[in-house]
């Protein structure tokens, strides 16, 4: 019967000693597979943040992928290969950045540049005698204006630009759009100007998102910047000054911030956060004011203050604690 | 003219293996293989290519569900690139004076 027992205990102990290492094989393959990943996320890292999605994202992560694919039931081999791929990369991620983001200044041929910059030419020209000889006419004005305006976003958008070109046509077209929407307020007597501006921001909005997308070396402050503002500083404006806000105007603005500011921090847009924020700041100050609830903007202030004074302190101190530790680590 | 990055032995690699396919959509796992290149020597090389326009990127369109991965970016040459590649390849030929491969080695001293 003892023989019996020692027979069984030893079978049972080789059962739970085969788990634990079946245990330990797959927890060790798994934790190994994510090494060359763990690598690329470090390379992306040192990709600026416009470039991560179409040169990490969108290229080097697939072709890690399929690297690893084809190396399957090879887990050495895959292992070498991937973390050899991803080093690589690593090494050279900010270099490929800067030349990726001189891409689109590629320089095009003499004879092609010159034919892009007359058809330009002469949509600016024939947009701007529409918008003369609307003159008399606020709402065909403003058309014309709005006209021009996108036109210039258009251009602007292209790529083959310099910076300053880009932000030059953009400063157009944002400055025709706010125009043209001021043309329609003042021509129309317009008593809630959120009814025309709102859908305005949205569709800025929209084709901010679509440029994105289509263009990311535009980044978040062209591709939303202009349109965001053409579209919200009009409100902003009159919500400053005007003491007797209809309901309506605070309620809107701060609901379009609170969607501008979510949106940015879903997509990591920084132009977005901060437009939003700047947007909901002023509403916020504003409909406070009106409501004489100074006092309440005060204390919001303050507390705003506090509240970023500790954390910049909190992180202070998280970094001279790091850097202890970091020390301590080396001293071992 | 003038080209906007120099053609060095590494570029020369890649303009060939894109130059034998002139048509073909070139994957960097690919183009690493045919040229025998590391990533870290490949990728900038592929940036410069497509900045001075010679290749153009395109993502590839297929459903990543049933592909199980991530759709990859593939490259093609452009119709300037081909011609620009090809010049290029042609007078690296020429500097090196590259007549061919060369034949057997001959016994030094000739034969008695």
């Amino acid at each position: 019967v003892s023989a019996l027992k020692w027979v069984g205990g030893l079978l049972l102990a080789w059962v739970v000693l085969e788990m634990l290492k079946n245990l330990v094989l797959v927890e060790t393959a798994t934790r190994l597979e994510r090494i060359p990943y763990a690598i690329l996320r470090l390379a992306r890292r040192r990709l600026p943040v416009e470039h991560r999605k179409t040169i990490h994202d969108q290229e080097w992560l697939p072709e890690l992928v399929v690297i690893v694919r084809e190396t399957e039931g090879l887990p050495i081999t895959r292992l070498v290969r991937g973390v050899l791929y991803s080093i690589g990369l690593l090494f050279v991620a900010s270099r490929v950045s800067k030349i990726r983001a001189v891409a689109p200044l590629a320089p095009k041929s003499r004879r092609r540049r010159k034919r892009i910059k007359m058809i330009e030419a002469l949509t600016y020209a024939g947009l701007l005698a529409g918008a003369v000889v609307a003159l008399p006419w606020p709402l065909f004005e403003a058309a014309a204006l709005a006209a021009l305006g996108a036109s210039a976003a258009m251009w602007a958008a292209r790529s083959g630009l310099t910076l300053n070109g880009r932000m030059a046509r953009f400063a157009v077209a944002g400055g025709c759009n706010l125009l043209a929407i001021w043309i329609v307020l003042v021509g129309m007597n317009v008593e809630i100007i959120e009814a025309y501006t709102l859908p305005f921001a949205v569709l800025a909005l929209a084709a901010g998102l679509y440029e994105d997308r289509k263009r990311p070396y535009l980044g978040s402050w062209l591709a939303f910047g202009p349109g965001l503002v053409a579209g919200i500083s009009p409100s902003l404006a009159v919500a400053l000054v005007d003491q007797n806000p209809p309901v309506a105007r605070p309620t809107l603005l701060i609901s379009i911030a609170l969607v501008v500011i979510a949106l940015g921090m879903l997509r990591q847009q920084r132009a977005l956060v901060v437009l939003g924020s700047a947007q909901l700041v002023i509403a916020v100050s504003s409909a406070l004011l009106a409501a004489e609830l100074g006092w309440l903007l005060a204390v919001m202030v303050v507390a705003t203050s506090l509240l970023s004074g500790i954390a910049w302190r909190l992180g202070v101190l998280d970094h001279n604690l790091q850097r202890v530790r970091t020390s301590l680590a080396r001293m071992r | 003219m003038a080209r906007p990055f120099q053609i060095t032995t590494n570029v020369a690699r890649v303009l060939r293996a894109l130059v034998d396919d002139p048509t073909g959509q070139h994957y960097g796992f690919g183009l690493m293989k045919a040229t025998d290149l590391k990533s870290g020597a490949l990728y900038p090389i592929l940036a410069r290519l497509e900045a001075a326009e010679w290749i153009e990127g395109h993502r590839e369109v297929i459903d990543e569900t049933q592909a199980g991965r991530p759709a990859r970016r593939y490259y093609t040459l452009s119709a300037d690139g081909v011609v620009h590649a090809r010049q290029a390849l042609a007078e690296l030929h020429q500097a090196v004076g590259y007549r061919g491969l060369p034949g057997p080695p001959q016994p030094a001293g000739g034969v008695t």
